[in-house]
């Protein structure tokens, strides 16, 4: 799983829970990947991410992101494009865990692959 | 769709060395419009449509034209025809046969043919009619593949096959084999239209990306012409929830790498056909998730592109439960999507079930039905709906 993913997931499928955001994410293991450099398809990103919580995650990456988004992706640096990149789509999560915030409730990442799926229980 | 176009009564290519040729590739029943369009936009011609194949004329190199990634078989046209009247028996047929193939011209077709597997036979010689001195000379072995529709032939396919067959054996002296050979030619019949082509696929395009299938895996050809009907933007989220095999986004990825897809399915196996089929296309723009499509874990307007083979009810699933299935599922779909520019692209054989929800009190006040494609799935009539969020806030 990619932070990307990660910004936009929510455990709002649980029974009693409202936003359910951001999910907290704990990771045992993560791997570097390259993936070719596409500006636009980065400043097209910028807006759709909720940035405060980008910039929370990139950090406990190592990736230092500024407080606030580029006000206009269009004119952003592309140093700070470059930054976003890697932190959206070349971290990879491979084992770990995504916590509800609202119940503490583990769903659980193996193989890179988030399992969220419920028990009928919890819906 | 009907031969609404007339094509000019014989069209032949030319020995000259403008590369101009006739084209022709097979495309799934249906879907001949939307592959139509990526050949116009690809190779830059006109392009026209007939039942389950798309036909035209191009000077591109054959590499060019096999990068064309929503058709299944490609072949170049050597002669194409409309008979008059059709044979009465078979004797007659032979002799109409041995008339067209005199009037075929091979040289370009199989100079075209000899880009794409890298043969270098002599071209001369391999089409030297005398018998004499061929014992020396290197020759394709070849086998004639018949594709015949039409009520009133006194033949059946797999007989004009062997009588061209025959007949290409006793001109040129090709050996013949029907497993091991070197160029496969394409008898096509429809009514009194012959066309004879050579094929430039060895096997049909859509083989090219999964290497491990579920139950009802779809064919990439298919998902790329799917793909285009989602107009994907730079920058898009496409998400297939019922991914299965992985097979929509892994052509995605592949053909689409300006966005960004999360492919998920409830069944542990479809995961690991999902995860097998990326590693082997190597794709990194794809994240995997296992969640239930009626309860999508993203937040609300997130997503850009919806994009799914849904259960059809028959080799999985059940037609009941695609009743409360698809409803649910549209509507989950509905808050995850962006409004207003939200797409949905759904492939299914069950169009009754899926109208219904569609139409569904709760659910059509989201959604907009924007274009509807008829599409033969394995035999079966499949429909393609594309359907675009409104602008109203789901509550």
């Amino acid at each position: 799983m990619k932070l990307l993913t990660h910004n936009m997931l929510t455990s709002r499928c649980l029974k009693g829970v409202n936003v359910g955001y951001p999910l907290k994410l704990i990771a045992h293991e993560t791997k570097q990947r390259e993936v070719a450099f596409n500006s636009e398809f980065v400043q097209k990103m910028i807006p759709k991410m909720d940035w405060n919580v980008l910039a929370s995650t990139a950090k406990q990456f190592g990736v230092d992101l500024p407080c606030e988004p580029p006000s206009n992706a269009s004119e952003a640096s592309e140093d700070l494009l470059r930054k976003v990149h890697h932190a959206l789509l070349e971290i990879e999560i491979m084992q770990g865990e995504l916590i509800c915030p609202e119940t503490g409730r583990k769903f659980p990442i193996k193989q890179g692959i988030p399992n969220m799926l419920c028990n009928e229980d919890e819906v | 769709m009907a031969e609404s176009e007339k094509q000019t009564e014989t069209v032949e290519c030319d020995a000259s060395d403008d590369e101009t040729a006739l084209y022709e590739a097979t495309v799934v029943t249906g879907l001949e419009k939307i592959a139509a369009e990526e050949c116009e936009q690809k190779l830059n011609c006109t392009v026209n449509t007939k039942q389950g194949r798309i036909v035209f004329e191009s000077n591109r190199t054959v590499n060019d034209i096999l990068t064309l990634r929503g058709v299944d078989n490609v072949y170049v046209v050597v002669r194409n025809e409309t008979l008059q009247t059709l044979p009465v028996d078979k004797e007659e047929c032979k002799t109409l046969f041995e008339q067209f193939l005199e009037k075929c011209e091979w040289r370009k077709p199989l100079r075209i043919w000899s880009n794409v597997f890298d043969f270098n036979y002599e071209l001369d010689s391999i089409l030297e009619k005398s018998t004499q001195s061929t014992e020396n000379v290197k020759k394709p072995v070849f086998r004639v593949t018949c594709n015949r529709t039409g009520d009133n032939h006194c033949f059946t396919s797999n007989e004009a096959a062997a009588i061209l067959g025959g007949i290409i054996n006793e001109t040129y002296h090709w050996p013949v084999s029907m497993k091991q050979f070197d160029l496969e030619i394409i008898f096509n019949i429809k009514d009194k239209e012959l066309s004879v082509g050579i094929a430039l696929t060895r096997q049909s395009l859509h083989y090219r990306n999964l290497v491990s299938f579920g139950p009802t895996s779809l064919k990439a050809t298919i998902c790329h012409n799917m793909l285009r009907l989602a107009e994907i933007q730079t920058g898009d989220i496409v998400c297939d929830p019922m991914c299965g095999s992985g097979a929509i986004l892994v052509e995605s990825s592949i053909s689409w790498s300006n966005c960004f897809n999360i492919a998920s399915d409830i069944h542990p196996k479809a995961i690991e056909n999902t995860l097998e089929n990326t590693k082997r296309s190597a794709v990194s723009e794809v994240d995997i998730m296992s969640f239930d499509a009626t309860k999508m874990p993203f937040s609300k307007e997130s997503i850009d592109v919806f994009i799914t083979d849904l259960p059809f009810g028959k080799r999985i699933g059940s037609k009941r439960d695609n009743r409360t299935l698809y409803p649910l599922v549209l509507k989950e779909m509905a808050r995850c999507a962006k409004l207003n520019t939200g797409r949905v692209v759904l492939l299914t054989q069950d169009k009754k079930n899926l109208q219904m929800a569609i139409e569904n009190h709760s659910i059509k006040q989201y959604w907009k039905r924007n274009k509807y494609v008829y599409v033969k799935v394995g035999g079966l009539d499949a429909g393609l709906f594309r359907l675009i969020r409104t602008i109203n806030k789901f509550v």
